[in-house]
């Protein structure tokens, strides 16, 4: 399979991925891009590995990880759009799944690659482990704490949500 | 499956979804994955002479005084010393086989080594404050730079053997260094604790200095390449050409010297003061220094931009490089807002007339026009197109065109 097809088969699905990965719909096509970019300097040598949909998920995680260390990674200009839904106006899930994202962003980068793998791309801990470079018991701690920290969060939100109306 | 977990797989679909345009997705990746190839090659073949370069020969044949300010009114001198004809004129390359050795710049002398007085290290882009033991060198060697930018101090190699590539980075902050890998191990280097992350150690060698080697070999070779840095010396970053006009007020922002099997060459990068966002952590911790008001306002002044990525641009809009190469001869090579009135100067160097001007940002010219862009995607607008200061090894062309992006 050549590069163009594979990235038209499978491209639309790894941006989606970097956007979760991101958290931001700009950065995470950035992102995809950047990654698609350095797959296609070794397109063949990726090929090799028969399994280009884990490499290149893998390099997705690390090069959202590395731009995460980088010093400009941390520049925002302008202001945070404050939009938070105002209980009452929305439905009930639609706010709560807006709080619930809000809080994903939030979480450390390994638990919120571990979450996205599992309740989006719907991998099991064995497939997470290789793409995150781990173990399964890794995953499966990753995950936990992950809806621990939400779960615990989205009791404090839904208190302020309550108090506020 | 719990309602949270419900929830949250409908969440993350929600944030995922969107279309995507895929012949984009597939035009920008191959030309930025053309980019990074020319890049690795430019870099794998030591090639110095793709970017800046040139001219004198290994440490000896030398050149202009340190600048530690250029065109200071408070610096008696620096005016004479700059407007002084060019004391240098190409010489002969030398032979491959003289590079089979590390070639270095001058050591000076009467100056504090880092060993001495940490706190010197990154202060003055002219100067070099580690130096490297020829014993622990590959052999034979193709390219070695020695620059530096921002208060990181670098040496930047490539040998022919099985060791290939490696470099020394000194920094007083960790930050800037290279990134490790997750799994460290504990070594020793000498009487320095250090950090083994596959090909990378680091360590300080000095309490407020921190050093890190990134060479191929085992973990012996590692730490004995670590311990051939030594900072008892300082190196003059000495570049062989002498600029003979620079805007008032400007200050040398980074320095490299490249030594390769045709020739030594040099660039400069001069910048107006406050202009240039300085490192600042988010938090502090051992090793860094106190947040300054001063750091704090810089870097804020950065942040009000249009888009998060013009900052860079900021920078780069007063600065500009020189570089020079014997067959080149002088060319000022503008990044972004930047440019000299003399494109192709003649050789041996002669002044430099630059004119300064900002960068139009957000709405800077293009090299290409834009192509329009199909369907509701809204792009960000006027988005710096990765105009970074840094200075790359084998001077690659990092910079100035435009990203793959279109813009709305």
């Amino acid at each position: 399979v050549t590069f163009d097809e594979y990235v038209r088969q499978r491209g639309p699905a790894l941006v989606r991925l970097a956007r979760l990965l991101a958290g931001d719909r700009q950065l995470g096509e950035d992102l995809a891009q950047e990654v698609l970019a350095r797959a296609y300097v070794r397109w063949d040598r990726i090929l090799r590995t028969d399994r280009p949909d884990v490499y290149l998920r893998r390099m997705l995680v690390n090069a959202h990880i590395s731009r995460w260390r980088r010093r400009s990674s941390r520049e925002y200009v302008g202001v945070w759009a404050e939009d938070r839904p105002v209980p009452g106006a929305l439905d009930a899930q639609v706010v709560e799944r807006q709080t619930l994202w809000r809080l994903v962003v939030t979480l450390p980068r390994q638990q919120r690659a571990a979450v996205t793998l599992r309740y989006y791309e719907d991998l099991d801990d064995t497939a997470i482990a290789e793409i995150l470079e781990c173990s399964p018991v890794t995953v499966r701690t990753h995950i936990m704490r992950a809806l621990a920290t939400l779960r615990e969060r989205v009791g404090d939100a839904g208190a302020e949500l309550r108090s506020t109306r | 499956m719990s309602g949270l977990e419900r929830s949250l797989a409908l969440a993350l679909r929600e944030h995922a979804e969107g279309d995507v345009h895929i012949a984009e997705l597939i035009g920008g990746a191959r030309r930025l994955g053309r980019r990074y190839r020319r890049r690795r090659r430019a870099l794998g073949l030591g090639s110095g002479a793709v970017l800046a370069l040139v001219a004198s020969v290994g440490a000896g044949a030398v050149v202009p005084a340190r600048w530690p300010r250029l065109n200071g009114p408070g610096v008696p001198g620096a005016r004479a010393a700059l407007s002084a004809p060019a004391s240098l004129s190409p010489t002969p390359f030398p032979s491959p086989a003289s590079m089979s050795g590390l070639s270095r710049p001058p050591v000076l002398g009467g100056v504090r080594p880092a060993a001495v007085d940490p706190g010197v290290v990154g202060s003055d882009p002219m100067l070099l404050h580690f130096d490297l033991d020829a014993a622990v060198v590959p052999a034979p060697l193709l390219v070695a730079q020695w620059d530096s930018l921002g208060g990181l101090e670098r040496l930047v190699f490539q040998a022919a053997g099985p060791v290939g590539a490696g470099q020394v980075q000194v920094s007083r902050w960790a930050s800037q260094l290279d990134p490790l890998g997750r799994k460290g191990t504990p070594v020793r280097v000498g009487k320095a604790e250090g950090t083994l992350t596959g090909n990378q150690l680091r360590w300080q060698p000095v309490p407020g200095v921190w050093a890190q080697v990134e060479v191929s070999g085992d973990k012996t070779a590692i730490i004995r390449f670590a311990q051939g840095v030594v900072f008892d010396r300082v190196l003059r970053c000495a570049v062989p050409f002498r600029l003979t006009w620079v805007p008032a007020g400007a200050r040398v922002r980074s320095c490299a010297v490249i030594f390769a099997a045709d020739g030594a060459h040099g660039r400069i990068t001069i910048g107006m003061p406050g202009a240039a966002p300085r490192p600042r952590p988010r938090r502090r911790r051992p090793g860094w220094p106190a947040r300054s008001a001063g750091i704090r306002r810089t870097w804020r002044s950065t942040r009000v931009t249009a888009a998060r990525r013009c900052s860079r641009s900021i920078w780069t809009s007063v600065t500009t490089s020189w570089t020079w190469s014997p067959r080149a001869g002088t060319t000022g090579r503008p990044c972004c807002g930047s440019r000299p009135d003399s494109a192709t100067p003649a050789r041996p160097p002669t002044p430099l007339r630059g004119r300064r001007t900002r960068c139009a940002e957000p709405d800077r010219p293009r090299r290409s026009p834009p192509r329009p862009a199909p369907g509701p995607r809204v792009w960000p607008a006027g988005v710096a197109r990765g105009c970074g200061p840094r200075v790359w090894p084998a001077g690659v062309a990092r910079g100035c065109g435009p990203r793959d992006y279109p813009t709305t």
